[in-house]
């Protein structure tokens, strides 16, 4: 095989909260450009994982390996589960975008600051964050809504303004954590379209996590979670066996 | 929503449906009740769990225990003025009645964040039992029993407080000696009233909190309306009136009534225009900093304060007199003393001593009082806001910036306030100060001190609240 090294490989992760086996031994491996959505019950352990992927969780045991550019380590990557916080929290402001159910935008802020505020984070001056930040409401449908607050969106917009905040700093993957959950099913299809067109569609990388079939549908792969474990992965069909 | 379709037993142990959508085994009916309102069961259940959740007590009954502990205190000090003897009792008198004006709007507005704490979290469980079904008797009478239990405990430790800082608190001289444990000592009759009317402050707050979920359950529910409290005024007022009362009684009308009179119209009324205008004057200037915002940090912080000058004035505004009063009072009594300290009466130098300890000390009182404010205030914030801070983390915001966010929204108003106030004592006081700098400079140096340390305090209010935002952070 001739393949790049995987964007993400995680290997034996095991998470225990007192005695809930959250993840109860989980090894995957995320290639670039691919949409990875997770599904499983209530409980199964699909956002410890998540957390523990992208590095806001530490695990028990295993570890999460990433080969994104620019990540300190210039060839092999990075270690993300032995990073302390401080190098932790930097990753997933510089290299990683999160969308979470409840957007979690600051409702004092407007949308194109909120949007700016990973760049202004990051150290960039404002006027170029806040110019770089339109342009992403812009391309999310969002013209002529940069200085509405939170509470003068819907909750659609609202998520669209969480999508750009996610994609600004130009991060390898994004994380999203039942990004429609919210939503009624007609807004959620929209916000999915416009999740998955300036990630997957732009060549980067999504995870998703989703109760929703039909949003799970529309990725490239699906990821079955189960008591802390991957019970299918449609990846593996390709690979042999589970992964 | 859960509509994807699983392998039937691969989820054990959770009661309740399953995800496939067959519900497990469900009681029969539910148990008939007396169809009245079962007030008594419910008070019961939630009294019961009150204490055994420090989430839910801890910060209400601290802060009760702060303000109980610093009114009394205040309360005290003021009261030995009242005790004092000879010519000059009247004028202490008028003195000691002056501070306690300017302390007023510090104490309230320090009572009132104790207040809002009461109404946090609890707001959410009362409506949701509201959207239950609960009856409106149910509902207020727990709301208001539980306020005044959390208070009461929290006054109960301030008591205590009171009586273990008296001591210290007496050692400050007065009138040519240190006031003293029994110039300290309310009095049980006065300490039951001070107790009691930060009590009646609690439940009363907690009735105007309530209203709010009565008229719309839903609204509070998702936290739509913003909390605003407009008996800040009403309050001062009332205050004011009541010890107006309280002096003609006890001295009669006459020449108390002209001072009085005189006081309120001299102090009082720019004090409240102050108080219209200060809120607009945080908006003008924060919003300069805003528009020139750089940082992250900066930024946030100023939309912060923008999203309510009036909430950040309510918390810092009560130095502005304060501290202009220390400025001026302060510099002016040293330059007297300086400049009389030959062939000045023993006593006018004691008197002239005692204005400058009492500015200062008054406006020192201030800025605790502002402090502890500021400490519960930012604590309430954090909590409420806690998935907020939260899930900033997860973007990659660290805990030192949220500080940073924290501490300048805070500092940023304390700022505007103090020059604004600095140069307005600089501008209508030059003589005075500027003799001041020239022939007393220790007591120039002695406020610069004071308002320093003051300022230190309100930091230090800022960051008193700094492990609950690594609490909040901590847990996932
Ligand atoms: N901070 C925590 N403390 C204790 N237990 C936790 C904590 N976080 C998660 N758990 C437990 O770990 C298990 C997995 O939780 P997780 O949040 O990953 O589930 P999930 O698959 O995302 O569920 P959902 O679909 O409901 O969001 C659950 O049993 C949960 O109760
Ligand atoms: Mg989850």
């Amino acid at each position: 095989m001739n393949r790049p090294a995987p964007l993400l490989t995680a290997r034996g992760l095991r998470k225990s909260y007192g005695t809930t086996h959250a993840l109860d031994g989980v090894d995957l491996t995320v290639e670039a450009g691919e949409s990875v959505a997770i599904m499983g019950p209530s409980g199964s352990g699909k956002t410890t994982l998540m957390h523990i992927l992208s590095g806001i969780l530490t695990p028990d045991a295993g570890s999460v390996h990433f080969t994104g550019a620019g990540t300190g380590s210039t060839n092999g990557g990075t270690e993300v589960s032995s990073l302390n916080e401080e190098a932790r929290a930097k990753l997933r402001r510089e290299r990683l975008g999160f969308v979470f159910q409840d957007g979690l935008l600051l409702p004092e802020l407007t949308a194109v600051e909120n949007v700016a505020l990973p760049l202004m984070l990051s150290g960039v001056p404002r006027p170029a964050a806040e110019s770089h930040a339109a342009q992403w409401l812009a391309a999310l449908g969002l013209e002529g809504m940069q200085t509405r607050r939170l509470g003068e969106l819907s909750g659609g917009q609202a998520q669209r303004v969480a999508i750009a905040r996610a994609q600004v700093a130009d991060p390898h993957v994004v994380f999203a954590d039942e990004p429609t959950g919210a939503l009624d099913s007609a807004t959620s299809a929209s916000v999915l379209g416009a999740l998955l067109d300036s990630t997957v569609g732009r060549g980067r990388t999504l995870v998703m996590v989703t109760h929703d079939q039909a949003t799970a549908d529309r990725c490239s792969r699906l990821v079955r979670v189960a008591d802390g474990r991957i019970v299918a992965d449609s990846a593996a069909a390709t690979t042999g066996g589970v992964r | 929503m859960n509509h994807e379709t699983m392998q039937p037993g691969t989820q054990s142990g959770h009661p309740g449906p399953t995800p496939d959508g067959h519900l497990g085994a469900v009681p029969d009916g539910p148990p008939s009740g007396t169809g009245r309102g079962g007030t008594a069961a419910v008070l019961r259940l939630f009294l019961g769990k009150l204490f055994s959740d420090r989430q839910v007590w801890g910060l209400p009954v601290t802060a009760f225990a702060i303000v109980g502990t610093l009114a009394l205190l205040v309360a005290g000090g003021a009261a030995s003025f009242w005790t004092i003897e000879g010519d000059l009792a009247g004028f202490y008198l008028i003195l000691s009645v002056f501070a306690l004006m300017l302390l007023v709007f510090p104490l309230v507005g320090l009572a009132g964040s104790a207040a809002r704490l009461l109404a946090r979290r609890r707001d959410e469980r009362l409506s949701s039992l509201r959207l239950l079904g609960a009856g409106t008797l149910t509902v207020r009478t727990l709301a208001v029993v539980e306020s005044v239990v959390l208070a009461a405990a929290g006054l109960l430790l301030g008591v205590v407080g009171y009586l273990v800082f008296m001591p210290l608190v007496g050692l400050i001289p007065f009138a040519g000696r240190p006031i003293g444990l029994e110039g300290m000592w309310l009095g049980t009759g006065w300490l039951f009233a001070v107790v009691g009317a930060l009590l009646l402050m609690a439940a009363a707050s907690s009735m105007a909190g309530l209203r709010r979920i009565e008229i719309t359950p839903l609204g509070v529910r998702t936290r739509q309306q913003a909390a605003t409290v407009h008996w800040v005024r009403v309050v001062l007022a009332v205050v004011g009136l009541v010890l107006a009362q309280v002096l003609l009684n006890a001295f009669g009308a006459g020449d108390m009534m002209v001072v009085l009179i005189m006081l309120l119209v001299g102090f009082g009324l720019p004090m409240l225009a102050l108080h219209f205008i200060g809120p607009w004057l945080v908006g003008l200037v924060t919003r300069r900093t805003w528009r020139r915002a750089e940082t992250a940090e900066k930024l946030v912080a100023a939309r912060n304060v923008l999203e309510s000058p009036q909430q950040a004035w309510r918390q810092i505004g009560g130095l502005a007199v304060t501290t202009y009063i220390g400025v001026v009072g302060g510099a002016g009594m040293g330059l007297a003393n300086a400049v009389s300290a030959e062939g000045a009466r023993p006593e006018d130098l004691v008197l002239i001593g005692d204005l400058q300890t009492g500015v200062l000390l008054t406006m020192l009182i201030a800025f605790v009082l502002t402090a502890c404010s500021v400490g519960i205030t930012q604590a309430a914030q954090v909590l409420d806001r806690a998935q907020m801070y939260r899930g900033l983390g997860r973007l990659g915001m660290t805990e030192p910036t949220m500080e940073a966010i924290r501490r300048r929204s805070v500092m940023g108003p304390l700022w505007i306030v103090l020059v604004f106030t600095l140069v307005a004592a600089v501008v209508t006081t030059l003589p005075v100060i500027g003799a001041a700098v020239l022939f007393s400079p220790a007591s120039i140096a002695l406020v610069a001190a004071a308002l320093v340390l003051g300022v230190l305090l309100v930091r230090l209010g800022v960051t008193a609240s700094r492990p609950t935002l690594r609490g909040v952070l901590a847990e996932r």
